[in-house]
């Protein structure tokens, strides 16, 4: 079913922040390199579900809405997204579900209203570079940290029809996530460990896949700097200045603010789709 | 078990799926130097300043525990045997027309000249890789060369471009805002992922510069024009 003639899309606009992502890199983390991949692995796995993939496979993972793409060939791809809505040469579909695109189609995110990232899956997946065993765009690694208007990237083309599916997604309501202390929680001054959680923050907008910055704490630590250590995904930082802020994916791999919680990996997807400028409260047992 | 870790160990702290171990003072160097150059039981290990955390996806506490005593029964057994010292040699151009070097010799009350020449003589060792892929620090540097971070970051530190801050001498991989005193160019990529491996240097090898002229940093210069 599939050939060899050489398919590629184009993006035509990349909306905020496109990337091409997959599970990530891992076992590199000694070089400085964090893991990268999904943000949100359940639905980008279920976006390569809907077209048949591996969970794993790469897909173009995006920011809210207008990120456009056009395909050279007949591309049968998924859109999974809560509550998204795109258009296909104009016209307009709604909810996560997989499709075909005609050849030379044009398809174009329209809105997310409720989440961050979305996912695009392409049957076979998509031929972008890929650098120690993964196709995640990561600043320093890849050639692109991200996707650029213009550029190209190749697929394999498929023949062949694909029927259409639609998958119902509850939108989610749980904005209260438990996490455990980290090494640093005990180092706080007291008031303070008592007050850092349990209680609502606003996510940033200044927010991306290295950091979610949260708002509404704001007090100043002096001297919470330990020297540079582990830090990986889902590290809940302080600095001096009583910035809070969460790493994501991208993340620096060490760091020397004080790590006071830790994300459950399973918590970090959940996280990711608080929409910024919405509040979620970390919620930790002091005994 | 417990009395294995706290022999090795002045404290350890666990995470889902890893622990972070803070050595002792008396086996940080040869054990950080072990690992490094050891195929591990984990499926990452990181190293920190004064830390390492051992990482292995999908297991228990007591089966980190059961790795990790694993890991210094191999260690203590190695100690027995002659340790192989890992040393490499770098190339530096040494710019005397910075603007960083200009600060840190009134910083420093110091000339141009000795700065150069006591990072030089300086023998190094990769203490962690972090901050940006690839970003290597090394500690040993002269006491007399201890330095601030800048004030306010550069917006745009050129790859390959060697810096000292605290007590740190650190090489930039790629082009990057950073903080720290730029007093070098190194020529050499020494990070390249589309290399196997992407990194010689390990951690805990030994690191010494040595001067070369603008000249030949301009022949041997891997990092394109800046």
């Amino acid at each position: 079913m599939a050939s060899t003639r050489k398919a590629f899309l184009q993006v035509l606009e990349t909306g905020v922040y496109a990337s091409v992502q997959d599970r990530g890199r891992h076992g590199f983390m000694h070089w400085g390199i964090p893991h990268s991949g999904f943000m949100d692995k359940a639905l980008a796995a279920l976006a390569n579900e809907l077209v048949g993939n591996s969970e794993d496979l790469s897909c173009i993972e995006f920011y809210k809405n207008n990120l456009s793409i056009r395909f050279s060939n007949t591309a049968h791809i998924a859109i999974a997204g809560i509550q998204i809505s795109f258009s296909i040469d104009g016209e307009i579909y709604t909810g996560t579900q997989r499709v075909q695109i005609p050849k030379g189609g044009v398809l174009k995110i329209l809105s997310l209203p409720h989440h961050n990232w979305a996912y695009l899956a392409i049957l076979g997946g998509f031929n972008s570079e890929q650098i120690l065993g993964s196709r995640s765009m990561m600043k320093g690694v890849t050639t692109l940290d991200r996707l650029y208007k213009g550029m190209t990237i190749p697929f394999t083309h498929s023949n062949g029809a694909m029927s259409g599916l639609t998958v119902k997604l509850g939108k989610e309501k749980e904005q209260d996530i438990n996490i455990m202390p980290g090494p640093e929680f005990k180092l706080l001054p007291k008031p303070i460990q008592n007050k850092v959680f349990n209680k609502p923050l606003m996510i940033s907008p200044q927010s991306n896949r290295q950091a979610y910055i949260l708002d509404g704490f704001d007090q100043e630590i002096p001297n919470a700097q330990i020297k540079s250590g582990y830090t990986p995904a889902g590290t809940i930082q302080i600095t001096p200045a009583g910035k809070l802020f969460v790493l994501m994916k991208d993340g620096q791999t060490t760091g020397g603010y004080f790590r006071i919680g830790f994300l459950d990996k399973e918590d970090l997807g959940q996280l990711a789709q608080i929409p910024f400028g919405e509040k979620v409260q970390f919620n930790i047992n002091l005994k | 078990m417990v009395n294995v870790l706290e022999k090795y160990f002045d404290q350890t702290f666990f995470v889902p799926e890893s622990i972070i171990c803070w050595p002792n003072a008396v086996c940080f160097d040869a054990l950080i130097a072990f690992v490094s150059h050891q195929q591990t039981l984990f499926d990452e290990v990181i190293y920190g300043i004064d830390s390492i955390a051992f990482v292995k996806f999908g297991t228990s506490q007591e089966e980190l525990i059961h790795l990790l005593l694993q890991t210094l029964e191999a260690f203590k057994r190695n100690q027995d045997n002659s340790i192989e010292l890992f040393s490499h040699d770098i190339p530096i151009y040494y710019d005397l027309n910075v603007k960083d070097l200009n600060a840190l010799a009134i910083s420093l009350k110091m000339d141009k000249e000795e700065i150069i020449q006591r990072h030089e003589k300086s023998i190094l060792k990769v203490a962690m890789i972090g901050f940006l892929p690839g970003f290597i620090y090394m500690k040993g540097l002269d006491q007399a060369l201890y330095s601030n971070r800048k004030k306010v970051p550069s917006p745009r530190i050129a790859p390959g471009s060697v810096g000292i801050a605290e007590t740190f001498t650190g090489i930039y991989p790629i082009q990057s805002p950073g903080g720290w005193n730029i007093i070098g160019f190194c020529p050499i990529k020494l990070f390249d992922v589309n290399k196997h491996p992407a990194i010689h240097l390990k951690i805990g090898d030994e690191v010494r510069f040595h001067s070369i002229s603008e000249k030949e940093y301009l022949k041997m210069n891997a990092h394109g024009k800046y």
